[in-house]
């Protein structure tokens, strides 16, 4: 534990001293990181700002622009693109609207376009906008904001078509509602100016990956108008804002990072709950952990918000604090809420302005609350468990302590394996951040949906090779077997009843999940699944566990997509055994790093669950045996495989032991952590260790999506500081033998990840071996 | 087709594979119940021939259709129910589009009063890439016309006209008075109709049903198979419905006159 310094008595800091000097405290706090406040850096643009935008900023509090703030306007007015890293409340918003005000406001028949992540947001930015309208003169008659997105009734459509200048939507109503539909945008898309991409971290993945061809068919239409605007993006801090920018928008970027916001002294805490026993596997819950820390900061008059991975932990801890308070200080039951999807628009509006007013004096959230929304500065931020990636645990952190007052996050940690690596690296935290943000917009099942969009919205000729690249080609001479399209005279058009864009989910890979159909007494859906995960996952047979029922799977229907399932209660869960095997199909990178050999291509993964075990609740004892007959799924993905040279598995050899084995426990830990550096979820990497391919046992690590996704070939380039993570998670584990919190098999599967216990009937591979390979592959024995 | 690297092609093949599953089958004789003749080109169509303009190529189907009504009955008839001055002169419109919007229109018809009697005259899109003359040609000859004559062209026909020229980024040139048949059979009928569809108007008021007529749900699908296959056996069909359409507008016009 950190000690915290005597002399210093502000709130946070007796607040701190209080907890640790407490009977109750068991040594949770592993870090302390004591953030210095950060002066302000005040920069005016290189031509003045317009009079009146001057007046209004003023009347709002804003009476001189930060540096980045007057970088973005400097460069925006030179119809550069721009990228706007800085961190949360640092006043991102003002680096568009002010370009966007001084262009419309003298020219009005120009148009914005601003686009964000959720609907949410997008009204939050709606009013925030309109505050600094109302407070220009005759601005209402020359700026005219709308928002347009599924909840703007039908009669208000129309008229913001016709008459509004900015427009605040979001990507799936960009594919859906409005590209699709351009002739009727014909006003509004002539005459743009902007395109403002907020949040712009939040585009990775799938949805980055679906995002950017969205962006492609807007380019395209906009140059069918005539119009070239300025893109200008915001973004919380990753390690490549640039790169996915450009990649994002297909244009080049100008990176702005340097924050001229000032921020007041904020302590970040990691807290790990305490070893449940002394055997050091088993810890305390963080969500009771969470509810006593809120409590006590509640009752200490600090105002707090507790950030939680699902929803239902919102409305837990809720519930453990207002019990708690019910007890000790009844006064205060009435000053805490959640706050989630699920709740009507209404009453998140009355609890954000309860926070802002600090009639709330503790919130419960979900991440709803994590991108901008406006609900002023809070004392305090506790998140419960890693929420997945850097950028969002600074943008939750950043919650607490806007402008200048003190302000304090704690990080409580879940037992598993990332979370436990970041209590023993705050560095992660608090250095340079290792997060790459990856898309892969050309992934040919990606690209093929959006061709066909784009068929639709303008025939497509050869010319739009420049936005959607070399597989332009051959996948519209897909579309055309298929009758999708038809190409006449070199130009392809949509030819088909079907409307494209409404086949296409943004935020999954469309169509490629299964549903779990509950059959007892009726049918029910009381899930989905990917497609890649169901067979292995509702086997028939099998145990399904969900909402800590046990469901018996009856039938899986392979064609249409669909598990029957049906409660039963049974003593046991079923693991299955898979039988896997990886074909690379073409290698197309390939590097040598001191002893290990490591490649990236194109690859076929195979896989069946060929049998099931039955294990006994609690007692972890094997009770069963089952096979199966699935037919053989196939994933055409790309991949890094890597092997140790002669050099380093000799070394092993040597200690008497068995190179696969280390392997093995090395693909479990690199699985783990690599979504710490190209910001994805575990689920979407994929892992293997086989040697059909290099004749010698290999470590396969490939994307988990038809086509790939960008992350292993990240990973690729990434692959020295990879491994050096991989390292420090297997030399630093406390566990003896192994454990998954280190190179035992990482706990995939959703239904099962509530219950860590599922994960413990596989082997744990030999983590002295893992070690071994990788000092000697680093040299750092 | 650029030059494609192997291991390209070979994913490209995965993803044929995979649209096709899950591709809708094509509905086993689409090409005309059976007729039993071969494929029909539809420059075999009777009155019809390819017209050029700046604006690209589309087919016209011409045809007389006179001593239906009489041309003076309906301007009488137009004139009385649209209070506007005599003398003026009238085209009637209906248009076949593949769906309810931003999806392209293939068929324009039209029927005016020419030479004493009335000549219908059809635009058709042979593919998606003569929409754009057919719409520049709808535009110069409805500009010879003071009024236009439409039923529902008020919500529908006019305003994707003026969407798809948007499109096409045309200037639309004709700006016609308009007479939308569908308000004023509202007005008439509201209370003794189901509803006011044409059809049912053809049905009730005109007493006649049509035989072997397109519904309308089905016209966007037959004209894209028209356009995968060149068979225009159905597309007969089509253009027979539409020519209807315009013909049944003649005939309501003077009804809806009537007392």
């Amino acid at each position: 534990m950190e000690s915290v310094p005597s002399e210093d008595t502000s709130k946070i800091t007796r607040f701190l001293r209080g907890i640790v000097s407490s009977p109750g405290y068991r040594g949770q706090i592993a870090h302390i990181a004591d953030i210095p406040p950060r002066e302000a850096e005040y920069r005016d643009p290189a031509e003045p700002l317009d009079p009146a935008l001057k007046k209004a900023l003023a009347s709002l509090g804003v009476r001189r622009l930060y540096s980045h703030q007057a970088e973005a306007v400097d460069l925006i007015r030179k119809s550069r693109n721009v990228a706007v890293v800085t961190s949360t409340a640092s006043g991102k918003s003002l680096c568009y609207n002010i370009p966007v005000l001084e262009t419309l406001y003298h020219a009005p028949d120009s148009t914005a376009l601003y686009m964000f992540p959720t609907k949410a947001l997008a009204q939050d930015q709606l009013r925030a906008l309109g505050d600094l309208v109302l407070r220009l003169p005759g601005g209402g008659e020359r700026i005219r904001p709308g928002t347009y997105d599924g909840d703007t009734p039908r009669y208000a459509r129309r008229k913001l078509r016709q008459d509004a200048n900015v427009i605040m939507t979001n990507p799936d109503m960009l594919n859906q509602g409005i590209l699709p539909y351009h002739s009727r945008w014909s006003r509004f898309f002539s005459n743009l100016e902007y395109v403002v991409i907020d949040e712009m971290h939040t585009y990775r993945g799938i949805f980055g990956s679906n995002v950017a061809n969205v962006i492609r068919r807007l380019r395209r239409i906009l140059k069918h108008y005539g119009a070239d605007p300025v893109f200008i993006l915001c973004s919380a801090t990753i390690a490549n804002p640039g790169e996915l920018a450009e990649n994002l928008i297909g244009a080049p970027v100008e990176t702005l990072t340097r924050d001229g916001s000032p921020s007041g002294r904020k302590r970040f805490v990691l807290w790990n709950p305490p070893f449940l026993d002394k055997h050091k596997i088993g810890r305390k819950s963080s969500n009771v952990e969470a509810h006593e820390v809120m409590v006590k900061l509640v009752e200490s008059d600090v105002q707090t918000i507790t950030f939680t991975k699902a929803r239902v932990v919102a409305e837990l801890i809720l519930r453990y604090v207002r019990d708690a308070l019910a007890r000790r200080n009844p006064h205060l039951v009435d000053k805490i809420s959640a706050y989630r999807a699920g709740y009507l628009p209404e009453e998140r509006r009355r609890i954000e302005k309860a926070l802002f007013s600090g009639r709330l004096l503790g919130v419960a959230s979900t991440n709803a609350l994590e991108l901008g929304i406006d609900v002023g500065s809070l004392d305090a931020s506790i998140i419960v468990g890693f929420p997945g990636t850097i950028a969002s645990t600074w943008q939750q952190a950043g919650r607490a302590g806007r402008k200048t007052d003190e302000s304090l996050v704690v990080f409580i940690a879940y037992n598993d394996p990332v979370d436990q690596y970041l209590m023993r690296h705050p560095g992660y935290f608090f250095d340079q951040t290792p997060e790459n943000a990856v898309i892969g917009p050309d992934n040919p099942y990606i690209l093929a949906g959006h061709l066909g969009c784009a068929a639709f919205e303008l025939p497509l000729t050869k010319e739009d090779e420049a936005y959607f690249g070399d597989l332009t080609a051959p996948i519209v001479g897909v579309l055309e077997e298929v009758e999708k399209v038809k190409t006449i005279d070199g130009s392809t058009y949509w030819a088909n009843t079907e409307f494209p864009a409404a086949a296409l989910n943004l935020r999954t890979i469309s169509d490629d999940t299964f549903t779990i159909v509950d059959v007892t007494g009726g049918e029910r859906v009381i899930g989905v699944v990917d497609s890649i995960s169901a067979p292995e996952l509702v086997y028939p047979e099998g145990v399904y566990l969900h909402g800590g029922e046990t469901y018996l799977v009856r039938e899986l229907d392979l064609d249409g997509k669909i598990a029957y399932v049906e409660r039963k209660e049974v003593d046991y869960y079923t693991q299955p055994v898979l039988d896997s095997s990886i074909r690379v199909t073409g290698e197309k990178r390939s590097t040598a790093l001191n002893g290990l050999n490591v490649f990236y291509g194109d690859a076929t993964v195979s896989w069946a669950t060929t049998a099931f075990k039955k294990i006994r609740f609690y007692s972890m004892d094997s009770i069963g045996y089952g096979k199966l007959d699935l037919p053989t799924q196939h994933l055409e993905t790309v991949s890094i495989w890597m092997y140790p040279g002669p050099g380093v598995t000799d070394v092993v050899k040597r200690r008497g032991r068995n190179p696969v084995e280390g392997l093995v426990g090395l693909k479990n830990v690199l699985i783990n952590i690599l979504p710490l550096f190209v910001m994805c979820d575990r689920q979407d990497i994929g892992g293997l260790v086989e040697s059909s391919n290099t004749g010698r046992p290999a470590v396969f690590l490939y994307d988990r999506f038809k086509g790939g996704l960008g992350f292993s070939e990240k990973a690729f380039g990434l692959l020295p500081g990879i491994l050096e993570a991989a390292l420090d998670v297997i030399v630093e584990c406390t566990c003896e033998g192994g454990c998954p919190s280190c190179v035992g098999l990482p706990v995939l599967r959703p239904p099962q990840h509530q219950d860590p216990d599922c994960g413990h009937g596989y082997p744990i591979p030999d983590k002295e071996t893992a070690r071994l390979i990788l000092e000697e592959i680093l040299e750092r024995g | 087709m650029r030059e494609v690297d192997r291991d390209i092609r070979e994913r490209i093949a995965a993803l044929e594979l995979a649209l096709r599953e899950r591709a809708p089958r094509r509905p086993r004789g689409l090409a005309g119940g059976g007729r039993g003749r071969g494929p029909l080109g539809v420059g075999d169509l009777e009155g019809a021939r390819e017209v050029e303009c700046d604006l690209g190529c589309c087919l016209v189907l011409e045809r007389d259709v006179g001593g239906l009504v009489s041309p003076a009955d309906l301007g009488r008839a137009a004139e009385k129910l649209a209070g506007s001055p005599a003398g003026r002169r009238y085209v009637f419109l209906d248009l076949e589009t593949t769906g309810f919007s931003a999806t392209p229109l293939f068929l324009a018809g039209t029927m005016f009063e020419k030479d004493g009697g009335l000549s219908c005259t059809q635009l058709l899109a042979r593919d998606y890439s003569e929409e754009r003359a057919v719409l520049g040609m709808l535009d110069r000859l409805i500009g010879g016309f003071d009024v236009c004559i439409t039923f529902n062209g008020k919500s529908f026909d006019m305003p994707y006209m003026r969407e798809r020229a948007k499109y096409h980024r045309l200037a639309l040139a004709c700006d016609p008075e308009h007479l939308d048949l569908l308000h004023h059979a509202r007005r008439k009928w509201r209370d003794s109709l189901p509803d006011c569809r044409l059809t049912t108007l053809e049905r009730h008021i005109l007493r006649r049903r049509r035989s072997g007529d397109v519904p309308g749900r089905e016209v966007p699908c037959i004209y894209h198979e028209f356009v995968h296959t060149g068979d225009a056996r159905r597309l007969v069909d089509v253009i027979r419905h539409n020519l209807m359409d315009v013909v049944s507008m003649a005939e309501l016009l003077i009804r809806l006159a009537e007392a």
